[in-house]
């Protein structure tokens, strides 16, 4: 599955990536994150709880960041499983700036789906995975105002 | 008591439908035995990948767990699953993956807990740390160089490859004056029984001895396969087959569950069931068809076809199960159909890829035939600008023309070809239908009328046809018995799953004694109980094991005409059973009653010279040969140019399987058949994506028809008997399935004539042909 699209933030380049590049406050923005350890540079450990049609199931998962553009590009290898099944791909991020105030986000990921969260739930996966994002978004909007984050 | 009618003809209810619609038939998951334990298993989740270690040790700590093993736990404690047909490549296929798993539903893990629910739950406590290899999925990719190999230590993705050329092939191809190529896809297919698969295994100790309750078409080859897998002698093996929901082929197979629940009762000295659910049947139970086909067809301009060559890519999956590598063969040997076509040239490659195992599904291998050859004749006959009725009319075996050798040397038994197709033509008005075809048009609707004129295999024998390492043949057996209150026990060595032989088989037992068909009870699918017989696939039930019933019938009458001749003092071959009773054929009036010599037979208180005492014959039939049924059908859509959708109007289909023993039932198949053969022809399509992952693995998105999407049936039969068995019975269990999906398309097909469309592969969905009318306006505009 391919997933891409943009998303215009209403904060400098520079606020964003210090956002994008700071995981622990990274990960109190992606919806249904439970555990977040960084075990190196660039490199972390997860669990998180998603539910796609049917299957809900938690994910044990691991994020490398391969690289890194400050301020305006990075790419990150990612792979999770759980007892409905595994989550593998690669990501990349893109900010450019759109005048002071606001930042543009391009993300495009290639993402491997397996086992019955894929038999089962398929046709959603792109729907959630969107849902996901724009929950993502609206958090990190909140964040950037200086707003409190409740996910 | 009034005369008795005779049963073999008439339309006699099937005798299992009370039982099965009040809900008190049992199936296997109705079985409950003291101390029964339940398994789940873990699968892979993986098309391909790397087994770098299975951590069992959550699940076994989980409470009430009592035992849970990988691949490595088994080790070879049970043999590989057996594939009997040859092929160059057969891979070792172990009940549970080790060291690499090699499609989606492998099973990689078996827990048994107290009760089911505590099984699933304790499966997703274990951790297997796969390392995921690239997989190869298309059939055609796998066998380019660098594909990724799904058995390493063959150097290949090539299962077998196999060329068949007829006898004159290329002169026959010289004398054509026109050639035509194109490429067919025979989609894989998810069979989709009623009742998924289901096994209980039951050890006993004391004794020794192994029942294992499965739901199977083959509870006898099922044994001896199990007793080499367990190493366990037959005689201390007990299949049992009881109620068997559906299995429409994919059920004639030995599975890893089966042996599974065996070891983990002998094991654990108590009860294992494992049902499984739909999801494991769709992944884990084999799937069928799957060609991508090149087929060349060289004509004269007359419509005279003169040679098909055709180079079929067979996808087998991961593995080889039982016949896996045997069904293909079907496709090439019949893909002349039912058509005087000189020359026949195909070559067969099997191929490995990372998806489930094909194997056979109802028709198995001449669905695949079918459609090749009647899409071909189609396709010439738009070629040619002819009737596509006519094409048939002018390549028909001619009716004087039987026994018929075709060019790779089968032998068709009989067959009357113009026949039906006159017969279907008739019923649905075909050139009333044209002519309302063409005012139609003229309206903007498109309407398309298609033909499918079959001819297939049943009942295949003799054995030697059967691969060479199947313990068993191509033969049936029966056993009668005529107990002492005259009621007649019936065992037969076929082992229905929703046939209806319980019906039939009483049918040919109560005309052969003369005495009603409620006298007969009909006992199948134990081990301990029946002899030794084959099973039920190939639309052999009848033609085979219905001709064992009648040979036993035949051996326990001569028995009973030497009791009643002595007791009558007439000479045995002047009797006949009629009426309860056994008479004089001369004189039906000078009789003794059916009860007398069963008394006699069984009280033996006057000793009968050369006569021993009981009453029970045991036959075992071997066929001289295969049958050879046939029949006509004829389809009528409406395609919505807007919506891409395709309404079926009517729907004829004439079949002739030789003398029917039952009509009711012949419908029942036929009905069944068809909507089966149309759910392909626009529906059904199992599919994996380019990663190996089902996408097709529930029945959200696998579209079996429902009813409402299967049109009402026009039914009517020729009958053409065959000379290979008594009964001059052919078979009828596949044959809606080969005759419906060519016609369907073709009907198709004829509707999007004015679009300039010659050909779609199935599934028919409206995307699939909104997109083909979208590109033929625009290629049409340009």
């Amino acid at each position: 599955m391919k997933i891409s699209g943009e998303h215009l933030l209403p904060a400098a380049q520079e606020q964003v990536w210090a956002l994008l590049d700071d995981p622990a406050r990274l990960a109190r923005l992606v919806p249904g994150v439970q555990k977040f350890n960084i075990v190196a540079p660039d490199e972390f450990e997860g669990t998180m709880t998603v539910a796609v049609a049917a299957v809900k199931g938690t994910y044990t998962g691991h994020i490398k960041i391969d690289e890194k553009r400050q301020p305006e590009y990075y790419k990150a290898s990612f792979d999770g499983k759980g007892a409905q099944g595994f989550i593998r791909g690669t990501g990349t991020l893109e900010l450019e700036p759109k005048g002071q105030e606001q930042t543009l986000v391009r993300y495009a990921a290639d993402v491997q789906i397996g086992g019955p969260i894929m038999q089962v739930g398929q046709r959603m996966l792109e729907s959630v995975a969107k849902r996901m994002l724009n929950d993502f978004f609206a958090a990190a909007e909140t964040e950037l105002k200086g707003g409190t984050n409740q996910s | 008591m009034a005369a008795l009618p005779k049963f073999i003809g008439e339309r006699v209810r099937r005798r299992e439908d009370p039982r099965l619609i009040t809900g008190t038939g049992t199936y296997v998951d109705d079985i409950k035995l003291p101390g029964m334990l339940h398994a789940a298993v873990m699968r892979s989740p993986y098309a391909h990948a790397k087994i770098n270690s299975v951590d069992l040790s959550r699940a076994r700590n989980h409470p009430g767990v009592i035992m849970a093993l990988s691949g490595e736990d088994i080790g070879d404690k049970i043999g590989s699953l057996p594939c009997v047909a040859p092929a160059q490549h057969v891979p070792v296929h172990p009940v549970l993956a080790r060291g690499k798993v090699r499609f989606v539903g492998e099973p990689v893990a078996i827990v048994v807990a107290e009760n089911p629910y505590v099984a699933r739950d304790a499966i997703d406590l274990i951790n297997v740390e796969f390392d995921p290899l690239p997989a190869v999925v298309d059939v055609e990719k796998a066998l380019e160089s660098g594909a990724p190999l799904v058995h390493e230590e063959f150097g290949t993705n090539l299962v077998t490859r196999a060329e068949v050329t007829s006898p004159g092939f290329e002169k026959a191809m010289a004398e054509a004056q026109r050639t035509l190529k194109f490429r067919l896809i025979n989609q894989r297919l998810t069979p989709t029984m009623m009742e998924p698969r289901a096994v209980l295994a039951n050890w006993e100790r004391g004794y020794k001895q192994l029942t294992l309750w499965s739901s199977t078409q083959i509870p006898h080859l099922l044994r001896s396969q199990l007793a080499d897998m367990l190493k366990l002698p037959e005689n201390k093996i007990r299949v049992i087959a009881p109620e068997v929901g559906g299995g429409f082929g994919a059920k004639l197979n030995v599975y890893p569950e089966e042996a599974l629940c065996a070891y983990l009762s002998m094991e654990l000295n108590r009860p294992v069931k494992w049902i499984e659910t739909r999801r494991e049947n769709m992944a884990a139970t084999t799937h069928g068809r799957d060609h991508v086909t090149y087929v060349e067809v060289g004509f004269k301009n007359d419509g005279t076809i003169t040679a098909i060559k055709a180079k079929f890519f067979c996808d087998m999956g991961a593995y080889l199960h039982l016949l896996t590598p045997a069904i293909p063969g079907f496709t090439g040997l019949m893909a002349t159909g039912c058509y005087k076509i000189a020359g026949l040239s195909f070559e067969q490659n099997l191929v490995f890829t990372n998806k489930m195992a094909t194997d056979a599904y109802r028709g198995a291998g001449r669905p695949e035939a079918t459609y090749l050859i009647e899409r071909t004749v189609d396709m010439v006959a738009a070629e040619l600008g002819m009737d596509p009725a006519e094409v048939r009319r002018k390549n028909f075996i001619p009716k004087d023309a039987f026994p018929y050798t075709t060019p790779v040397g089968l032998q068709f038994d009989s067959g009357n070809y113009e026949a039906a197709l006159d017969k279907a033509l008739e019923m649905v008005g075909y050139q009333k239908l044209r002519q309302e075809q063409a005012e139609a048009a003229k309206k903007g609707r498109y309407i398309g009328i298609g033909l499918s004129t079959y001819v297939e295999i049943c009942g295949i024998g003799p054995s030697a046809l059967l691969p060479p390492k199947l313990k068993g043949g191509g033969w049936e057996s029966a056993t009668i018995r005529i107990e002492p209150d005259c009621k007649v026990t019936v065992l037969t060595g076929t082992s229905p799953h929703g046939q209806g032989e319980e019906t039939t088989f009483a049918q040919i037992a109560a005309d052969a004694f003369g005495v009603d068909v409620d006298d007969v009870t009909v006992i199948h699918g134990d081990t301990a109980v029946v002899q030794y017989g084959i099973g039920t696939f190939g639309s052999r039930t009848t033609a085979l094991g219905g001709t064992a019933v009648l040979m036993a019938a035949q051996k326990l009458q001569d028995k009973m005409k030497k009791i009643a001749s002595h007791m009558m003092e007439v000479p045995p071959e002047q009797l006949i059973f009629t009426n309860r009773t056994i008479a004089l054929a001369s004189d039906p009036s000078k009789s003794i009653p059916l009860q007398k010599v069963v008394e006699a037979a069984y009280g033996y208180k006057q000793p009968i010279p050369g006569v021993e005492p009981g009453l029970d014959a045991n036959a075992f039939y071997e066929p001289s040969g295969c049958t050879f049924p046939f029949g006509a059908h004829v389809c009528v859509v409406e395609v919505d140019p807007e919506t891409g959708v395709v309404k079926v109007l009517r729907y004829v289909a004439v079949d002739d399987c030789g003398k029917i023993i039952n009509p009711l039932l012949v419908d029942g198949q036929i009905q069944g058949g068809i909507a089966q053969g149309l759910g392909q022809a626009l529906y059904e399509e199992t599919v994996y994506d380019e990663n190996g992952q089902l996408v097709t693995a529930s029945l959200m998105d696998y579209a079996v028809p429902k009813a409402t999407m299967v049109p009402r049936f026009e039914l009517a039969n020729t009958v053409t008997p065959t000379h290979i068995n008594p009964l001059g019975v052919k078979g009828v269990g596949e044959a809606g399935t080969i005759g419906s999906t060519p016609a369907v398309v073709n009907a198709v097909i004829d509707a999007l004539k004015p679009f300039g469309i010659r050909h779609l592969d199935m599934p028919l969905k409206p995307e699939k042909i909104w997109r083909a009318i979208q590109q033929a306006k625009q290629t049409m505009k340009g």
